[in-house]
């Protein structure tokens, strides 16, 4: 494949090891996925709800207000959390994400403007309280604009993977407006991205029943039953998203989750159980007379399953790069004295943070 | 080139209006969150329930507008960075990664922080409540603390240059005096902000505290010390090198000189774009400061909308200017002494850390002046076979490739930096000449010296700041005839190698002194012989400054003072 036009490396040293930049990206790009699952997810959850609300629900009026209160939270944390993987993707492959970009380039810029719009918007409806009339349309459109967003970031993480037919559509159009579309993984993946995120914001609805299981008893027991029915839906859709996704990879990229590499075909078994037992653990929450607990336990199993559908993720790119021939930078001189200053910043960012958002006593004073 | 390049001219403008808007709220937010902090502080120290009660409500405000609009549009400089110049991207992240992870730290302290002072007015006390703003004050001014390291490294690397070290590029010539400008910067336009708020207040006694307050106490003293950094900064980034005298248009970089270009107006040098933006900051900031005055002293409770708009504007105003007059300062660097904004890069300076064997740079300037630029870029669209024909259209074509790869970041051809009009009926052979002389490397002192030189200066064609021609000779003619094409010039056959008078005048002095110059020869040399102009020709410079020296053979200068005596002078 010696066609494909990869760019050169910098002359300039990559200042951290691989090894370490791809940990980071990982661990940073789990935690941008809880609240922007609950932002995407969330968003389009509240939508129904509100409609149902509408037609004199009010457990589903209360949800939606709920979820609309929590989203200037959720999308800050999310931008927040989203930019430290964005840069270390930049920084391991960036001479793929680049040209993905630039092929794209009105659509990716669109990202922002978009979201500008989009955040505004969870302010507008979580700002209107309880009387969160006329809101409606704001909301709605939120949504769609996250879902927007996702959409254009399908498209550029899974151009980048394929640079021979990035460089097709910068030739034939430079000005930017190509989308990767017409790649047969691309629907699967952004189906199997979106219902994921339904999914977890469902368990994350249930999650709030536990919460408020003893301050509002009767709404409690709805969101978890609620949010439970919401996961076992999308999930139960998304399994076959998922398999789809596998199956339509380029063959020697589904190989290696089909015994080529021992790691991958490992992480596809791992995944596939723990998908199974949450979809289980929430099936039988849906009935139970005491759903808490299968809550509970759906919830861990959720995490671990997110875990192992991140390393998944990060092995559907490997391989592609080992299909691509791609040969990282050969000239590495890491910066340990400012990466050292990174970590003990970082801890000190968490504890700042842990500190400032831990429940105390201050409550209810002027 | 090494990079797919996005069809969008004048590409550079779209950064600079994201980052204008970014910076004029990210100041805002540094500042803004000090002011929160210390009229909380003064209003609970008091026992002032209505200051208490508008902080509160200012603080409203603030979260909606840094939040969301400062916050996002900071991600936003970064992904249009990437969309319009992701070679410079990139070597300013392998350069800065770490630095970007570190002020990532302090950017998410920031967010928390600002949202649990927002949602905490109630539910904390006194005492967390303040400290939380104080963390959220600390670091949002510590994230400007690292920012302003990669973005004054832009325009002056230093030691980087040679060393490839991280602190060497961050603790660079224009650090310090770029992060107290930006300081000083953030402190004003918190005031500015707050003024704008205040105006829907009824309390007639508290509007007047606030004016007082934020106008005396905020505004005037940073719309003196502002502009007194400025020199500072001027004078920093003149001293490593930055041509201030050359793009202001001023004999020297010193304050009263660059302000005697700025406004007198017999200036004919120098970056009119630039001399504008650092003409519109400091007229800003001249009107923030009487204006605020006024309120302060005079209008006290009754300023409404208009004014502290008209102040919101001329704050603006300031911000714009000066980043922009930053941004033209780096022309036509994307990053000082290493790429110009065409992407391509200089030969690493002497001294600079080895890449590994085998590793060569072949978008650096003289590997591609080699082996030529089409070749090596790797998105090019390029007619096969364009060199068959001189004149043909597939060497047109092959000139608008290159007019893609090396002009398009900052020309358009008939809008922003129009190129059209600047190349309007000069010949391809005016325009080849012109193309061989945009920038030369000197030294600090003016000599002539390779581009490897670690103290590298760029001497410029009448002081544009344009990047020099970069690649083969059939590229550079090539893309002569592209834009002689588009100027509706005329198309010279290739030289013949025999000295001809009248193509050494097209290719040596028909841009200024051709009939559709700004100096029509005939006018000057009106009577001269060819004695006389063979004279001339050997000290051009001393004749008039802005005229570079004539690079000829012995042979050819003969040849040129003839005809310019036959055909131009009207005598022998």
């Amino acid at each position: 494949m010696n066609s494909i036009p990869l760019p050169q490396v910098d002359p300039v040293a990559v200042p951290a090891p691989g090894w370490l930049l791809r940990v980071l990206l990982l661990v940073t790009f789990f935690l941008h996925i809880l609240p922007m699952n609950w932002v995407l997810g969330g968003s389009i959850l509240a939508v129904a709800s509100r409609a149902r609300g509408r037609r004199g629900s009010p457990h589903h009026a209360e949800l939606a207000r709920k979820i609309g209160k929590s989203l200037p939270v959720a999308v800050a944390a999310a931008v927040t959390l989203g930019v430290a993987p964005l840069l270390f993707v930049q920084t391991l492959w960036g001479r793929l994400f680049f040209p993905a970009s630039v092929t794209m380039a009105w659509l990716w810029f669109a990202v922002i403007p978009i979201l500008i719009l989009a955040y505004y918007g969870t302010y507008r409806v979580a700002m209107a309280g309880e009387k969160a009339q006329g809101t409606g349309l704001v909301a709605a459109l939120s949504a769609l604009f996250f879902l927007t967003i996702a959409f254009f970031y399908v498209n550029n993480m899974s151009a980048m993977l394929r640079p021979d037919s990035v460089a097709a559509r910068h030739m034939a159009d430079p000005r930017g407006w190509a989308l990767n579309v017409a790649d047969p993984t691309f629907w699967p993946r952004f189906l199997h991205f979106v219902l994921g995120a339904v999914a977890v914001a469902g368990l994350g609805v249930a999650g709030l029943g536990v919460l408020r299981r003893k301050a509002e008893p009767e709404f409690a027991a709805f969101a978890m039953r609620h949010g439970a029915l919401w996961f076992v839906a999308a999930t139960m859709a998304n399994i076959v998203a998922g398999f789809a996704w596998i199956l339509l990879l380029p063959r020697e990229v589904m190989l290696r989750f089909m015994g080529g590499s021992a790691l991958a075909t490992a992480l596809l078994a791992v995944g596939a159980v723990l998908g199974l037992a949450a979809l289980l653990v929430m099936t039988l929450a849906i009935s139970a007379k005491q759903p808490e607990r299968s809550v509970r336990l759906g919830f861990l199993v959720l995490i671990a399953t997110l875990v192992v559908m991140v390393l998944e993720r990060d092995q559907v790119r490997a391989g592609f790069l080992e299909r691509m021939a791609f040969e990282p930078s050969p000239w590495v001189a890491p910066q340990w004295g400012v990466i050292g200053i990174f970590l003990v910043l970082l801890v000190a960012a968490l504890a700042t943070i842990g500190w400032m958002i831990w429940p105390r006593q201050d409550r209810g004073l002027p | 080139m090494n990079y797919p390049i996005w069809d969008l001219p004048a590409s550079g403008l779209l950064i600079a209006g994201v980052a204008i808007l970014h910076v004029f709220i990210s100041h805002f937010a540094v500042g803004g969150g000090l002011f929160l902090v210390l009229t909380e502080r003064r209003a609970r120290r008091d026992g002032d329930a209505a200051l208490l009660a508008y902080v509160r409500w200012h603080s409203r405000f603030f979260i909606l507008l840094t939040l969301v609009l400062g916050a996002i549009t900071g991600v936003g400089i970064w992904f249009t960075i990437t969309l319009v110049h992701p070679a410079a991207t990139s070597a300013l992240i392998n350069t800065f990664v770490w630095g970007w992870a570190i002020e990532w730290t302090f950017f998410a302290t920031e967010i928390a922080a600002a949202m649990v002072y927002y949602y905490g007015w109630d539910r904390l006390s006194p005492r967390t409540h303040l400290a939380v703003g104080w963390i959220y004050f600390a670091a949002a001014w510590l994230s400007l603390v690292i920012i302003n390291g990669i973005l004054s490294f832009m325009l002056t690397p230093g030691e980087w240059l040679t060393t490839r070290g991280f602190w060497d590029g961050f603790f660079n010539p224009t650090y310090w005096p770029s992060l107290v400008a930006r300081s000083f910067a953030a402190i004003g336009l918190a005031g500015i902000y707050a003024l704008f708020t205040a105006v829907s207040l009824d309390d007639g006694p508290l509007k007047e505290k606030i004016a007082r307050w934020a106008g005396l106490g905020w505004v005037v003293p940073m719309a003196i010390a502002l502009p007194l950094s400025l020199v500072w900064y001027l004078a920093a980034a003149a001293g490593a090198g930055a041509p201030v005298a050359e793009t202001l248009g001023a004999a020297s970089a010193r304050t009263t000189d660059v302000l005697g270009a700025l406004f007198s107006r017999s200036v004919a040098t120098g970056h009119p774009f630039a001399q504008t933006a650092l003409r519109v900051a400091l007229l800003g900031a001249a009107f923030t400061l009487v204006a605020v005055l006024f309120i302060a002293l005079v209008r006290k409770r009754a300023y409404g909308r208009v004014l502290t708009g008209a102040i919101l504007v001329a704050g603006f105003a300031v911000i714009g200017g000066g980043e922009w007059a930053r941004e033209d300062l780096r022309k036509p660097y994307v990053i000082g002494s290493h790429m110009f904004v065409s992407g391509i890069r200089l030969p690493a300076a002497r001294g600079t850390p080895r890449p590994p064997t085998g590793f060569e740079d072949r978008f650096a300037m003289d590997a591609l002046n080699r082996s030529g630029v089409l070749p090596a870029a790797l998105w090019a669209h390029l007619p096969a076979d364009w060199t068959a024909e001189a004149g043909g259209p597939a060497e047109e074509e092959a000139g608008h490739e290159l007019f893609r790869i090396e002009c398009s970041a900052c020309h358009t051809l008939d809008g922003y930096n129009a190129v059209r009009p600047l190349v309007s009926g000069q010949s391809s052979a005016t325009l080849e000449g012109l193309l061989g002389r945009l920038a030369k490397p000197v030294n600090a002192a003016g000599e002539a010296t390779s581009w490897d030189d670690p103290d590298l200066r760029l001497e410029t064609w009448r002081g544009r700041r344009m990047p020099p021609f970069v690649g083969t000779a059939a590229e550079k003619r090539a893309l002569a005839v592209y834009l002689a094409r588009l100027g509706g010039g005329e198309i010279a056959p290739p030289p013949s190698g025999v000295a001809d008078g009248a193509a050494l005048f097209e290719a040596n002095c028909a841009m200024c002194h051709g009939d559709s110059g700004e100096w029509p020869i005939a006018r000057v040399i009106r009577g001269r012989d060819a004695r006389w102009l063979y004279d001339a020709l050997g000290r051009l410079p001393q004749l008039k400054d802005v005229m570079p020296p004539f690079e000829g053979t012995e042979e050819e200068r003969r040849a040129l003072a003839d005809w310019l005596a036959a055909v131009k002078g009207g005598a022998r």
